[in-house]
């Protein structure tokens, strides 16, 4: 046997974990390699001294400890916990007010686009659009925008056309309303318009009745 | 009251570890105690073998108990409960063992480096003057010993000190540390050389403990 396989074999015989001839072989080649015979006899005697120790003792209050140990775990994780769904919340929370004002804004912005007179691209759409021919003046065009009601009433300019009126009203001969203003500010909702509306149709009575006490006095 | 207590706890006692960690994932704490009792001394001299001072081998020690007890519920009987629980053992000596080597200003007990194969080269034998006498005690081998198995190298100290004090076989210490049954093998017999060879001065002296 050589010394190679002899120093592999020793190991295995400490352990317990030899066969019965390799056993015989080993011994055979221990008996004449000094070499060999020194490092088993080495490693038997170290191994020996080892296993004659007295095991260390944990501390006695071991067992105490690892339960206080435990306890601690057990706070500091439901601590960890609760700040954690805290947080979480506070999050939840702040992301759901965002998302509201982000709606809100978008809904908003979107009915006030849809309401609104100016519009990229130059206006409403064009089945709403009517133009009307006959500027106030050179610099301010007319637009009348039909709208979703049944009855026409927001004009851009200064003039009304009212469904079932057989002309526009002689500007020159009436006193005119800050309709601009009055427009932009009642765009809001239906409602809104309903009571322009209903407003024109008052300012148109009263313009009648005083073209009637015009033609009356003439 | 007291004899319930008492006979519920002997039954306790009757069962296997197995058994009682599963019943410590039920919620089962009396359980619990009883597998620290069982198994709190040698998985203290495991770690303690592994990072040399008490003060840390008390406190993984501890840390490995209440991971074992955090997750109970993960356990699985494919392997047994003491290779679990020195495989969690395992793993909080090597980070342990890695967070000192980051701060190498942080005196270890186990001064010298020792983590590499060149280790060897270095190998310090026991000082002299530290040798114990004839009539030297259980207290002193300890000591001697204990030192010299600092100085083996950390990976072949993990398989060594489990099979050499802690007993386990090559596939329960294959289990523990992730290794193959080869590599244990292989690396348990290294660090038994590197034993040999620190301890050999004082049995060629003749040293009698």
């Amino acid at each position: 046997m050589r010394c190679r396989r002899a120093k592999a074999l020793i190991f295995d015989f400490i352990d317990g974990m030899i066969n019965d001839r390799d056993r015989a072989a080993l011994e055979e080649h221990l008996g004449v390699c000094q070499a060999c015979e020194k490092q088993a006899s080495g490693l038997s005697r170290s191994l020996d001294l080892l296993h004659r120790i007295t095991p260390e003792q944990p501390d006695e209050n071991f067992a105490w400890k690892v339960r206080l140990r435990l306890a601690k775990e057990r706070n500091a994780t439901s601590d960890a916990a609760a700040s954690e769904r805290r947080w979480v919340r506070s999050w939840n929370f702040r992301f759901a007010m965002s998302a509201a004002s982000a709606l809100v804004v978008v809904i908003a912005t979107g009915y006030f686009v849809s309401l609104s007179e100016f519009r990229p691209g130059g206006g409403l759409p064009l089945a709403h659009k009517e133009t009307i021919h006959k500027p106030l003046d050179t610099t301010t065009p007319v637009v009348v925008h039909r709208g979703s009601a049944r009855g026409p009433v927001l004009v851009s300019g200064g003039d009304v056309r009212n469904r079932g009126e057989s002309g526009l009203l002689k500007e020159d001969s009436v006193p005119r309303l800050d309709r601009n203003a009055l427009t932009q500010r009642y765009l809001k909702s239906k409602a809104a318009a309903y009571r322009i509306r209903k407003l024109e149709q008052q300012v148109d009575v009263l313009q009648t009745q005083l073209r009637k006490c015009e033609v009356g006095d003439k | 009251m007291f004899a319930d207590s008492f006979k519920e706890k002997a039954k306790l006692k009757a069962l296997t570890d197995e058994d009682l960690i599963l019943r410590v994932a039920q919620g089962e704490n009396g359980a619990f105690d009883i597998l620290v009792d069982r198994f709190k001394l040698r998985l203290f001299n495991y770690v303690f073998r592994m990072v040399g001072n008490r003060d840390d081998a008390e406190e993984l020690t501890q840390e490995a108990f209440v991971k074992a007890y955090i997750h109970a519920g993960k356990y699985k009987t494919i392997a047994k409960f003491s290779t679990w629980l020195y495989t969690i053992a395992t793993n909080l000596v090597r980070n342990r063992i890695r967070a000192k080597k980051r701060r190498p200003q942080v005196m270890s007990l186990w001064s010298r480096g020792n983590d590499s194969e060149d280790a060897e080269k270095q190998l310090d034998l026991i000082d002299p003057g530290r040798q114990p006498d004839s009539r030297s005690n259980d207290r002193e081998l300890s000591e001697v010993i204990h030192d010299a198995i600092g100085k083996i190298p950390e990976k072949y100290r993990t398989s060594f000190v489990l099979r050499e004090i802690n007993q386990l076989s090559y596939e329960e210490i294959a289990a523990a540390t992730g290794l193959k049954l080869g590599t244990v093998r292989s690396r348990i017999n290294r660090a038994r050389n590197y034993f040999r060879k620190i301890v050999e001065p004082l049995l060629e002296r003749g040293v009698d403990f």
